[in-house]
């Protein structure tokens, strides 16, 4: 398995769930993690605080909003200036909504698309050279996830 | 909630988990280690491809 020691791993949508669980995995593996997301801030910090303890690793949490490309930018910059480099972006981050097609909100429409497909454009345009890494073989890494969490999630009301 | 007259237990066993091939939902945990066996050399020749990690979902 990897090791990741002095790298730094960037995950969309980490404050819970499936992205919580890559910044664990990133960080038992020793890599630095930027967490992003929503949340209650003393949720958010105790999960912060607790990848710090659990693992011997440095976090920071960035509450970048993924509709707005210059937040984006902004949590990219916030791993380049507090760890040097970011090495791993897990575009987790996604939202779901359900809808009859003739009764879909556009604001709703507007903002899956901004989170779920364009967050993922800014986010690795972001990180600069990062596809000059990945063709070198580097342990370095644009993952763009999709999953069914979010479907539970919202089918569950929650 | 209630959709269709389901419990939530009914609809993880009668219908979520009858399609699904290996009977359990996937964990999240199980979804980052892909991720973390990604990152290393023995994945270097893993580049732009599509991983399904869904228990068989899209395959059946």
């Amino acid at each position: 398995m990897a090791t990741l020691t002095g790298k730094t791993a960037v995950v969309t949508g980490s404050t819970s769930g499936i992205g919580l669980a890559y910044a664990r995995a990133f960080a038992g593996a020793g890599a630095n993690i930027v967490l992003n997301g929503m949340g209650a801030p003393a949720d958010i910090e105790k999960e912060r605080a607790a990848i710090e303890s659990d693992f011997k690793v440095k976090a920071v949490h960035s509450p970048a909003d993924m509709t707005k490309p210059a937040e984006i930018a902004g949590m990219i910059a916030l791993g380049e200036n507090t760890f040097g480099s970011v090495d791993v972006l897990v575009n987790n981050a996604g939202i779901q909504f359900v809808s009859p097609i003739e009764e879909f909100p556009p604001e709703k429409w507007e903002a899956i698309i901004a989170i779920n497909l364009s967050s993922h454009q800014e986010g690795g345009a972001g990180t600069g050279d990062l596809q000059d890494h990945l063709q070198l073989h580097q342990p370095r890494l644009c993952l763009d996830a999709a999953g069914r969490e979010a479907d539970s999630r919202h089918h569950e009301g929650a | 909630m209630k959709a269709r007259n389901l419990t939530k237990e009914q609809v993880i066993h009668d219908v979520l988990l009858q399609a699904q091939p290996t009977k359990e939902f996937v964990t999240s945990e199980q979804v980052a280690a892909l991720a973390l066996f990604l990152c290393g050399d023995d994945a270097a020749q893993i580049t732009g491809s599509n991983l399904s990690i869904d228990g068989g979902w899209t395959a059946e």
